[in-house]
């Protein structure tokens, strides 16, 4: 699903003494089946650019345009947007209010008002996607999941409603590393098998950023960079006047490249440094 | 995000009006309001109102922020007006409907009430507007608390009423979120009867809970980690002096209710 955005505008409570603008014209494209990240520091207007893009907000000024359509006021084809477009919200764990895990994820379909047994089915099939066993949770209260488990539960509660382009907001918040990994693993797999169209919002340039093909660097308000991460990884500088500090990966290797190390300085997993640190030493060995 | 909803009009600035002592400013609108009520002629409540005006163009609020809050008067002004146009009676008659009439004691009796009900309306939005709901509480603290002779726990009170207070934007911030994210999960809060409606609200009342106890109870541990005890005695950080504003004010005000009482306006 093709995402664009054009010359967004949000106000928020205008025409009062407290009207704050929280984005300003922007214009962004996020490709089908891309991966992308929204990255910015707080109140940069990430949140809100995200919320634009299943209609949630309403803009200011601009326009949103989903493959081709623009996105309007119809009621009908708002909630149709929705279910194509799943917002996952920060600490989605926090939207839990039924008493098992299945109702939870069955809450979109049964207002969707499919039947009893497709229900069923639609679940079972999102816990699978994110490799929760349903035979161990469905029957178990959301609130005793770990932190990791429930954040998939949430997630799955999206994937649910099948629709064609994910969107998360800080999905990483408050895990731990075996969390994050997971999470890291489904969002991938999302994108790569089932070909969603994944946006990812953080505020911290970390491994988050390494999955996606695509980054939008927002700041104050406004589209400040865009391009491959590679680009982004290089502008060590810029970063830090916006308020973003690099992987320390990538602080490291940009530390030794200064020292004289001939080693690449955009580099944001532990593997590509190892592999980096390798290849220098091989070379030292060898010479 | 530093967008913050606020509770009720409050205005940030440094007026003359925002500057008073939140107990002064709570005794001269008593002063005020008892004035309005006392009026008599429509002399009187000319000058009062404009008075009221020169205190907005003191305070600079925007106008059409100031009419927003007016607005919900409107219908009642408007009903009131009608009622008095045509109930009462006196003076020339100026329109005659079969057996209904309109006469000018009708009209001059409607404004004046109008008139009176918009300039109660106006002063309490004043100070509204120029304090913080926080102050109002704390200003209210030291009214009631003559009533510790009578064993009535003042200081939790306040507190409970400053907690409150300073919470209320952080749940209708919460709510709005919730409300979000479950219509994006393809909730319905708007179609269906009224049964309906009260059912689907589950999804937005049950988190809301959840985390209103979660974040009681943090709020208890960090009180009591920073010593909150109850029983204990208070102070503040800023105790507030009351200033030569402040009492000018007081008299001022009072000065008003003593003049229209004994000119009989």
């Amino acid at each position: 699903m093709r995402i664009c955005t054009e010359d967004l505008t949000h106000i928020y409570m205008p025409d009062s003494p407290f009207a704050v603008s929280a984005i300003e014209g922007i214009t962004v494209n996020i490709e089908a089946g891309s991966f992308a990240a929204v990255i910015g520091p707080s109140g940069s207007g990430k949140s809100t650019l995200i919320q634009h893009l299943n209609g949630l907000l309403k803009p200011t000024a601009g326009r949103v345009v989903i493959d081709g359509q623009v996105v309007g006021e119809n009621k009908v084809e708002l909630i149709a947007l929705r279910r194509r477009i799943g917002l996952v919200f920060q600490m989605p764990e926090q939207q839990f209010f039924a008493e098992s895990v299945f109702d939870e994820v069955a809450f979109a379909p049964r207002n969707l008002g499919f039947k009893p047994k497709q229900v069923d089915e639609l679940v079972y099939q999102a816990l699978d996607l994110v490799s929760l066993d349903w035979k161990t949770f469905a029957r178990r209260s959301p609130f005793q999941l770990s932190s990791g488990q429930k954040r998939l539960a949430a997630i799955a509660a999206i994937l649910v409603q099948q629709p064609e382009a994910l969107i998360l907001d800080e999905p990483a918040a408050g895990l731990d590393p075996e969390g994050r990994r997971n999470l890291y693993l489904l969002l991938s797999r999302l994108n790569q098998e089932k070909g969603l169209t994944i946006v990812v919002v953080t505020h911290r340039l970390d491994d988050l950023c390494a999955l996606a093909d695509h980054y939008l660097l927002l700041s104050g308000g406004r589209l400040v960079m865009h391009g491959p991460p590679e680009e982004l990884f290089s502008q060590d500088q810029k970063l830090r006047r916006l308020g973003l500090d690099l992987p320390p990966v990538t602080r490291f290797m940009h530390l030794l490249a200064e020292k004289g190390a001939p080693v690449k300085r955009t580099v944001y997993t532990m593997e590509q440094a190892c592999r980096e640190i390798n290849c220098w030493l091989k070379k030292e060995t060898g010479s | 995000m530093n967008r913050s909803i606020t509770l009720g009009h409050f205005i940030p600035g440094r007026s003359l009006l925002h500057r008073l002592d939140p107990r002064f400013k709570l005794l001269a609108l008593l002063n005020i309001l008892i004035t309005f009520f006392l009026l008599e002629t429509h002399l009187g409540m000319a000058v009062l109102l404009l008075l009221l005006l020169l205190l907005v163009y003191i305070v600079r609020v925007p106008f059409g922020y100031l009419l927003r809050g007016l607005r919900p008067i409107f219908y009642i002004a408007l009903f009131t007006l009608v009622i008095h146009i045509f109930y009462e009676k006196g003076g020339v008659v100026l329109l005659r409907l079969g057996p209904v009439t309109v006469e000018s004691a009708g009209i001059s009796e409607g404004l004046f009430v109008v008139a009176r009900l918009f300039g109660l309306v106006l002063a309490t939005l004043l100070v509204t507007l120029t304090s913080t709901p926080l102050s109002l509480a704390q200003g209210l603290e030291y009214f009631i608390k003559p009533f510790q002779l009578i064993r009535l726990p003042v200081a939790e009170v306040t507190m409970i009423m400053t907690i409150a207070l300073r919470f209320i934007p952080t749940v209708m911030e919460e709510s709005q979120r919730l409300m979000r994210a479950q219509i994006a999960r393809g909730a319905d809060f708007e179609s269906g009867s009224l049964f309906r409606k009260a059912h689907n609200l589950t999804p937005l009342i049950v988190p809301l809970f959840v985390s209103a106890f979660r974040r009681a109870d943090e709020l208890a541990l960090a009180m009591e980690a920073r010593g909150f005890c109850i029983g204990a005695r208070r102070t503040r950080l800023h105790e507030r002096k009351a200033t030569l504003c402040d009492w000018a004010a007081l008299f001022f005000s009072a000065a008003l209710l003593a003049g229209i009482m004994v000119k009989g306006l």
